[in-house]
């Protein structure tokens, strides 16, 4: 028999199920963050959201929540703000298009917190509520970040591909 | 020994998993997948056993031999008290 494969991150998709069914019963689930769309906030694979049941018809500006797209899709994004129908326009913190329309009924969780590095931040500190006042508005620090965040991951993608190519596996 | 009541064990897709309820809070940021064999331990450890138990048991459903099914449940159950999945009574 093997060692038991322990899994840190599992892809959100298939824990959907399992992470409403515990919100639903009260409790806050810790769930590894996938993806690059949130970041600087969360790094992919390696950071935690920590998700809590919430009203979806209360939400404010800033806030991070778990939602269902149409297409089946579940996502983690920021509340950038709200339409006079109700609905929510959201958009990861390394993006700068809208989703524009997300409906209450879309909305699962709301972030009440997050591990980073292993550390716990509230969705109420001082530190967070700065930084998401600060990255609200600075979109001109945004787009830079964008640029040499996803140049970076371009520029290692094409330096693994080379060397693959220089140093075939034999 | 038997398996933490804190434990909840799920299926997905074709991946059975295991990780820990706490009162307030659900971690998953350790998930157990577990294969067959673990996932019949796991069915077996929902009320106490000794290892012994387990061995015999073990060696019953799969005919395997004594010394290998004791090797490999000894590591497992070592395995999954280190991560508080069960615990000694």
């Amino acid at each position: 028999m093997r060692k038991p494969s322990v899994l840190s991150a599992y892809p959100m998709d298939e824990l959907s199920g399992i992470i409403c069914e515990f919100v639903e019963q009260g409790k806050e689930v810790v769930f590894t963050a996938k993806g690059h769309s949130m970041r600087p906030l969360l790094r992919s694979d390696k950071d935690q959201v920590i998700l809590k049941a919430c009203n979806p018809d209360a939400l404010g500006d800033g806030e991070v929540i778990l939602y269902r797209r149409d297409s089946g899709g579940y996502v983690i994004h920021r509340i950038v703000s709200r339409n006079k129908n109700g609905t929510y326009n959201l958009m990861g913190d390394s993006q700068t298009q809208l989703e524009r329309g997300i409906r209450p009924n879309q909305i699962l969780a709301v972030a009440c917190g997050f591990i980073i590095k292993n550390r716990e931040i509230a969705s109420s500190g001082k530190k967070y509520t700065r930084y998401v006042s600060f990255w609200s508005r600075s979109k001109t620090i945004r787009r830079l970040y964008i640029f040499l965040f996803y140049g970076f991951m371009r520029l290692r993608y094409l330096a693994a591909a080379a060397f693959r190519k220089i140093f075939p596996k034999k | 020994m038997k398996l933490n009541d804190a434990v909840a064990v799920r299926k997905i897709g074709n991946d059975t998993i295991a990780f820990v309820v706490g009162e307030s809070r659900v971690d998953l940021r350790q998930i157990l997948r577990l294969n067959p064999m673990a996932e019949w331990l796991f069915g077996r450890l929902s009320t106490p056993h000794t290892e012994d138990e387990l061995v015999e048991a073990f060696v019953a459903e799969y005919g395997v031999t004594a010394e290998a099914a004791r090797k490999d449940i000894s590591e497992f159950l070592q395995n999954c008290a280190e991560l508080g999945f069960i615990e000694d009574i």
